[in-house]
This record gives structure tokens, sequence and C-alpha cells, in this order.
């Protein structure tokens, strides 16, 4: 339920108090347990929400219930223990342990303070300038970073962002280049009741095809 | 240390732990979401996968560390100096690395200029990608399924929402950041600025315009 561009009915972006980054303390706690503890992206994760849990559940509560997801998964937790605990915190008052732990600090300020280097693109199949189509394929893994908005559009090669390894193959499998593709708003979205934009979307090798004789 | 570390970490202490959530005179407006993320600090902390000083750190880099005015020394060096300009839209990453701008998210940096002609918004229809080395974590507009939903359909009336009138002549470019790059806007200067250092500067510069939902301050 992710994958929300060009969704109708959400209403306005500008509501009362939507530019702090955080509302309660609770949110910036788990964002930072989610990120702490999973070790991985969350990215799949957040996406394998059910689509009426997604839409009905916060930002950061989505973050909360999507490592719980994985940690459960993975078996480092279990959920009687999760239990146990929300239990003794709502109905006996019982503080939440605390402990320090340098280690682990030492891993939260590598999280926030470095980013790991990105694959340069390696044989791009497309230059810059060159005509293109996004294939309309369903991602079969359920994981895709391909907008369901721009498939079986036709765009322009704007620029070409470096190689990635798509979210839905092994971490080490190889690096596909990525491109910027440029389109037409009436190619996405028809005449609409605006001057004609351009959307540019970032998009990698395996959703695209050649359109010069399109 | 900041002072907010210090006061947290000498004054109040953690035994109790309830200062991380809200206080005990609220316990009984917790939501379920407080509830469970504090079961779930509580059975991290026992089984030695988080730690509360770990968690602390977190909200330290979200709430002090990280945020706006890292963009804001970028936008203000690149008007201040053409060549740094150049040398940010050539290639974002290491322009912000010149000022010592790295870290999350940070890894593929992309600079897009706005001018006379040209207007760019920054979305993530995705999820909500964005530019936390420059601009620390994104406002709870960008995360909103009305921003994500609408800023690729209907940028203008998205625009208008937050003030910005646009003439129908400019060109405007969405940027989805679907992929690994994390987009930045660099605003015009404004008119009225000649000679200003890049701290007068930077202080016009606030983070809507840097996502291109707004324009700098005017010069006061």
């Amino acid at each position: 339920m992710h994958d929300l561009g060009g969704l109708e009915g959400f209403g306005e972006v500008r509501v009362e108090g939507s530019g702090a980054v955080a509302g309660a303390p609770w949110e910036l706690r788990a964002q930072g347990l989610a990120l702490l503890a999973a070790g991985e992206s969350l990215r799949p994760h957040l996406e394998a929400l059910p689509p009426a849990t997604y839409l009905s559940t916060p930002y950061f509560a989505r973050w909360l219930l999507a490592v719980e997801r994985l940690l459960l998964q993975r078996g480092s937790i279990d959920a009687g223990d999760l239990d146990r605990w929300r239990t003794a915190i709502a109905e006996d008052d019982c503080p939440v342990p605390a402990r320090q732990d340098p280690v682990l600090v030492a891993a939260m300020d590598a999280l926030m303070s470095t980013a790991p280097e990105l694959p340069a693109a390696v044989d791009p199949l497309f230059a810059v300038g060159t005509r293109v189509r996004v294939l309309r394929q369903r991602a079969v893994t359920g994981v895709s970073r391909c907008p369901r908005y721009v498939r079986g559009a036709r765009g322009r090669v704007e620029g070409i962002r470096g190689g990635e390894v798509p979210l839905d193959r092994p971490r080490d499998a190889a690096p596909e280049p990525v491109y910027t593709v440029a389109f037409a708003s009436t190619e996405l979205w028809g005449p609409g009741d605006e001057p004609p934009f351009t959307v540019h979307v970032d998009l990698i090798e395996h959703d695209l095809t050649g359109a010069d004789d399109d | 240390m900041t002072d907010h570390e210090h006061e947290h970490g000498h004054e109040h202490g953690h035994e109790h732990g309830h200062e991380h959530y809200d206080s005990p005179k609220a316990r009984r407006a917790r939501s379920e979401y407080e509830l469970r993320t504090m079961a779930l600090e509580a059975l991290l902390v026992e089984r030695g996968l988080a730690s509360t000083d770990a968690i602390d750190r977190y909200v330290e880099y979200v709430e002090h560390r990280l945020g706006p005015h890292h963009g804001a020394r970028v936008v203000a060096h690149a008007w201040a100096d053409p060549s740094y300009a150049a040398r940010l839209l050539a290639d974002g990453t290491a322009a912000a690395a010149e000022l010592g701008i790295e870290g999350i998210e940070g890894a593929r940096v992309r600079v897009v200029a706005n001018s006379a002609g040209v207007h760019n918004l920054v979305v993530c229809t995705l999820c909500s990608c964005y530019p936390w080395s420059l601009l620390g974590a994104p406002p709870l507009w960008y995360k909103s399924f009305a921003y994500r939903s609408r800023a690729v359909a209907e940028p203008r009336a998205v625009l208008r929402e937050f003030g910005t009138e646009l003439d129908d002549e400019v060109e405007v470019r969405v940027w989805d950041s679907t992929a690994e790059t994390r987009y930045l806007v660099l605003p015009e200067r404004p008119a009225g600025t000649e000679g200003w250092s890049e701290d007068e500067l930077a202080a016009l510069v606030t983070r809507d315009s840097m996502i291109g939902a707004g324009m700098p301050l005017a010069p006061a």
C-alpha cells in the first residue's frame, strides 16, 4: 500500500502541527529502536504491512509494527515476552529498565554519521537523452521501487545515477544501473488542470526498455 | 557534550525510565503504540539488543545534531561562491563533504537549482526518502499520504497550500526519490542580499525552500 503516487482522497498536505518532525516522545524512541535492532533495511517490512493497516497506522507506529514483525520473524524476540512487558508496564506500572552500552552507542553513531558507499553504474544500456518505456511488470516478490503511476509510460533518460542492488535481490547480487527518467505530466495524467510539468523518477535498468520506435 | 545530553545524563539519571516517555500523570492517556514501544524497549534492553543510551543518542541526533542548518550552510555557500555552486550541482555528495556534511542517507546527493524559469519540488511517493544528512528528519507533512500522493500529480495545488504561487510560465520539475539518490533544492538567492555574509544568507534559507515547497525568506 506504500505506492501512493497519484492516488486521490488524502486531503490537504498542510495541517496543524505538520511542520514538526515528530510528536509524542515514544515516536523517536520507536524509530531509534527499529534502526538499532533491525540491522538491515526496514523498507521491505514497512511495505509488507497489510494495506488497511498501512493506511490506518501513523508513520512512527508503522516503524514499530515493522520492526516487531522483523524481530519476531527472526526469532530475536517472542510474542509472549513482548506481551509480558506490555502488561507489566500498562497494569503494574513497571518502569522500562535502563542499561548503558557504549558498543551500541558507537553502533548508533556509525548509523547516523556514515553512509555506506554505493556502487557505480556498470555498462549502462541507455544513454542520457534516450527515450525509454517503463515495463508493465508486477514485482513477484512484492518489493519494487518502480511506482505504479509510471508503469507503461514513456520518458527520456535525464541522467545516470550510479548502480544499485535491486531490493528484491540478495545484498551481494550484481548492481544494476539506475537512471533518472523524465516524464511529461501529460504522459502520466493527461491534460490535467495545471500547466504541463515534468516528473523525474529514479528507475533501475530492469524496469526499462528502449522506446525510440514507439 | 550538549546541554541537552548533560541535563539528561546527570540531573535526572536513567534509573526510573519514565522521562523518556510521557510523564506518569499522562499514563492513563498512553496510547497503545506508546505502550508497545515501551514494551519493545524493555524487552530489547533485557536481551542486550538495545540500550537506553543508544536510543537517547538517536533522539539527540534527530533533535539536535541533524537538521536543516546543515543544508542552509551549503545553500548559503553556493550563493556566495559561484564556483562552489557549480561543484554542488555537478556532484552534491562531494560538495557537501567539502563542508564536512556527510552521514545518514548522504551517499548519493543530487542538488537541483531553481531559477527564474524553473521550480523544483522533491517528494518520495513510495515512502519518505529525504536528504537526512542535509535536512535532518523530514517534517510530518513530507511523510503524509496527502503529500506523497499529490505532489507528482498536482504540484501547483500542493505548492499553493504552502503559500507558494508560481507564474504559469515557470516550469515545475518534480523529483520522486524512488531509489538511493537524495535530492536537495538550491533556491534562488533573494534580491537585496548583495554583500551579505554566509551566516546572514543562511538565516534566510528555510527547510521548506530546500524541499521546494517554499521560498527563502525575504531580507528584512
